[in-house]
């Protein structure tokens, strides 16, 4: 990496730093639009989880490391699990779909 | 080499917007699930590089994270979400339909 | 090519079953009044002072007294203890308006998967060794009570999803403790340290880091015991 160690370094890490942070900054409100917009529940779904990923990573950026392992625990371990289980809980009748009796008593 | 680190990183990340097409496109279930997938992979390889490249190690527990979680989503999805909707009758069948829906 | 485009999931909610859109006038009155928002906020981000001065000085100064060395951890769990209860209280109160409205339903799960017990096996042992590093990690890094409760929380899902059941031992007043085990016991610290006349909350320098510790130990427990009760979607 020598031709990147010369005076302009500085430069170039303030150049990648600006696009890095813009690029995650507009793919974080493009998702949030995309996910609110989209018809397809499951395809909303899909975004709000790239969504949580993206933020996890603006967190990062952020220097709040709290913060972004927080929203990976929380939107990589139970968010998206517990959309997913809802959409199957809010249509069990489709075809294609495992039919769980709703709110039938378990004990 | 913090230069270098935060090239890659924007690398990555541009290939993170290209999987966004196939989100965008499908056509079925499991493609838009499987590149939210591999958009968590891609993250992990971003926050290690962050991690180097800020000098901040806590981001490297961020990526531990969301290396470990990233199965439960899709075993979310295997058992509850998603069923073919038309069970192929054997393996060579289950194969064919796969070609077909990718072309 | 025919629209194959997720057949296979539920939930593929048409545009058409959406109501109309509003009219004309109503979208200007609605453009209106967001510009107006648009133009509050601009007005009151551009009169901040350029320079926030914070309060992380004061957090600075006041760490060695916390019983941790992480300003975050100090803060979420000393300074700002009282708001950190309630939001274990809130939780709790999610889980309980969850419950209020249905029975769990019926699980009766697909055949078992030995690619996911193999899964489980390797998995879920790594998953709570992470969360016992996040929140020892509290106490001087990144890390704490909710970030270890959630990755706990996501091993409790992972174990529900691959048909695994609480046994019946387990899913009547075992389960209502360890629920209320944080709120508990951070509402009763707080109260034993009003004996010696400080504060409620107010933790004594000396057996600070211990008594966050316990706390925070207790909170992780709760946390990931309400996350994976969540995801039950009802009563069990």
């Amino acid at each position: 990496m020598e031709t990147l160690i010369t005076p302009g370094n500085d430069a170039w890490v303030a150049v990648l730093n600006l696009l890095l942070d813009g690029l995650l900054g507009l793919l974080l409100l493009w998702l949030a639009w995309r996910t609110l917009a989209s018809a397809d529940l499951f395809r909303a779904i899909v975004l709000f989880i790239a969504f949580g990923l993206v933020l996890a990573m603006i967190w990062a950026r952020l220097d709040a490391a709290d913060i972004a392992l927080a929203e990976a625990a929380i939107g990589a371990g139970v968010t998206g699990a517990l959309l997913l289980a809802a959409l199957a809980r809010l249509h069990p009748d489709r075809p294609g779909t495992q039919a769980r009796p709703r709110g039938s008593d378990a004990s | 080499m913090s230069s270098l680190y935060l090239a890659l990183a924007l690398f990555l990340l541009l290939t993170l917007v290209a999987g966004l097409w196939r989100v965008g496109r499908g056509p079925t279930a499991a493609d838009r699930m499987l590149a939210a997938q591999l958009f968590g992979t891609t993250a992990v390889a971003i926050l290690l590089l962050l991690a180097e490249a800020m000098d901040s190690p806590g981001l490297r527990d961020v990526a531990l994270v969301f290396a470990l979680l990233a199965a439960i989503t899709v075993v979310a999805f295997t058992r509850r979400a998603w069923q073919p909707e038309r069970l192929p009758t054997s393996e060579p069948e289950r194969l064919a339909e796969r070609a077909g829906g990718a072309a | 090519m025919p629209d194959t485009r997720s057949t296979s999931v539920p939930g593929t909610v048409r545009a058409r079953a959406l109501p109309a859109g509003p009219g004309p006038t109503a979208r200007l009155i609605l453009l209106l009044l967001l510009a107006a928002v648009l133009v509050g906020l601009a007005t009151a981000v551009l009169s901040l002072p350029p320079v926030a001065p914070g309060l992380g000085a004061v957090v600075t100064e006041h760490l060695p007294a916390s019983g941790v060395e992480h300003p975050v951890t100090a803060v979420l769990l000393n300074f700002r203890g009282y708001d950190t209860l309630l939001e274990l209280a809130v939780l709790w109160l999610a889980l309980l308006a969850v419950w209020s409205l249905t029975p769990a339903p019926l699980a009766h799960e697909p055949t078992a998967n030995p690619m996911l017990a193999a899964l489980n096996q390797l998995l879920a042992p790594l998953m709570i060794l992470v969360a016992g590093y996040l929140l020892w990690n509290g106490g001087h890094a990144p890390g704490g009570a909710f970030q270890a409760g959630a990755v706990l929380g996501a091993t409790g899902v992972l174990l529900h999803l691959s048909g695994r059941r609480l046994p019946r031992a387990v899913d009547g007043w075992p389960l209502r403790l360890a629920l209320l085990l944080g709120v508990a016991l951070f509402s009763l610290i707080g109260l034993a340290v009003m004996a010696g006349g400080a504060p409620f909350l107010t933790y004594p320098p000396a057996s600070a880091g211990g008594l966050i510790l316990a706390i925070e130990a207790a909170a992780t427990l709760s946390i990931a015991a309400t996350l994976a009760a969540l995801f039950l979607g009802g009563r069990p």
